[in-house]
């Protein structure tokens, strides 16, 4: 009797563990999305990031109780685990950056021609992104997502708030004189 | 005025870019900003509840399942041959082994004679095969020869031989250090051979 009972309960935990789990792909997986794709710039990459993250989130799903912040600490895998596919994979040819950037583009009435000529010159800011330190860089990615405030850029790096400020600081001029360069070059 | 609060303000707030921003800042933005409301692909939270389930899938079977093991005996092994595994069974076992491997020691060394004595090395023993060449009973002499016969009162002393008696006559030549008196006995049987 006693068998069946912890039997149950363990049951109706796993049940609940499942749709906390759920839960999250639901409400998570866009953002995780992003966070990929910003760094990846390869669609199936991110969508292969984000399902690694949700499935190490399901290896440790007896710790979600405990987490306070979850939206933070998802995106902390997904970086982690992006941050691990990038290094793996070396280099990658540019031009599927700019084919990549032109298939996700939002189609605002451009034509074929605009929509090219975009692609193009957000390819261009992205690979002057890439020049960039790896601690700016990181920095600058994060800052851009709504979702994110300084303080939790710094929860997902593990640095200090103010080491977030001043590497944001560095990154944006650092990108601001790769940019004129690569204008006064044209 | 650009200073780290303001980037991060400007930034995080996402409040699109600051009006004393440069174009490229402008660019960077905007760039930036495409990628952070970018629109995931259609069917990724089905894809990845699908994903979940079979991940969920395969840790039930792999918890259902026993531990897999290589190689699963003796736990297989049916009852009757378990007494092999028993304590007295396997300790007879090992005694019997070592039985085995003494007595085979032990008669080998039994058998075989020592062919070496203490005095010298061991030679073998020609065994004596039917035919073959024989010597027959001979035994080998060695062979001798004549030396020189010698008869007495031939024997001749050769012309301008020096006896032995003469040489003991023979002086020794001065040596440069001489003393005066040295050098004139010295010079005495010469004058003497004179007069």
């Amino acid at each position: 009797m006693e068998n069946t009972n912890s039997r149950t309960a363990e049951q109706a935990r796993q049940h609940a563990e499942e749709e906390a789990l759920a839960a999250l792909v639901t409400q998570y997986a866009g953002t995780l999305y992003r966070v990929a794709y910003s760094v990846l710039r390869n669609a199936g990459d991110a969508e292969d990031a984000v399902q690694e993250a949700f499935l190490r989130v399901l290896r440790h799903r007896e710790k979600l109780g405990e987490i306070r912040d979850q939206r933070v600490w998802l995106i902390r895998i997904v970086w982690n685990v992006v941050l691990d596919r990038k290094r793996r994979a070396k280099t990658r040819p540019e031009t599927d950056d700019v084919a990549d950037l032109a298939r996700v583009l939002p189609a605002n009435g451009l034509s074929a021609e605009g929509r090219a000529a975009a692609a193009q010159h957000h390819s261009h800011v992205l690979t002057c992104v890439d020049k960039l330190p790896a601690k700016e860089r990181e920095v600058l990615l994060l800052s851009a997502f709504e979702e994110l405030s300084s303080v939790e850029i710094a929860a997902v790096l593990k640095i200090t708030e103010s080491s977030v400020r001043s590497r944001l600081f560095r990154a944006r001029n650092l990108m601001a004189d790769l940019l004129n360069h690569a204008r006064s070059q044209r | 005025m650009n200073s780290p609060e303001n980037f991060v303000s400007a930034s995080a707030s996402n409040a699109g870019p600051a009006g004393d921003s440069s174009a490229s800042d402008a660019s960077l933005d905007s760039t930036l900003r495409l990628i952070a409301r970018l629109t995931p692909p259609a069917g990724l939270e089905d894809r990845i509840h699908a994903g979940l389930q079979a991940e969920l899938q395969a840790s039930r079977f792999r918890v259902a399942s026993p531990k897999g093991r290589v190689l699963v005996w003796p736990a297989s092994q049916p009852a009757a041959v378990s007494w092999f595994h028993s304590r007295p069974a396997r300790t007879a076992a090992a005694m019997a082994i070592v039985a085995v491997v003494l007595g085979g020691g032990w008669g080998i060394a039994s058998r075989v004679k020592p062919t070496t004595t203490a005095g010298g090395p061991a030679l073998p023993n020609r065994a004596a095969g039917p035919g073959g060449f024989s010597s027959a009973g001979a035994m080998r002499t060695p062979q001798t020869l004549h030396g020189p016969v010698v008869v007495p009162g031939l024997v001749q002393s050769p012309a301008g031989a020096i006896s032995p008696v003469k040489s003991k006559t023979l002086k020794k030549p001065l040596l440069p250090g001489a003393t005066d008196e040295q050098r004139n006995a010295e010079a005495k049987p010469a004058s003497g051979l004179n007069k």
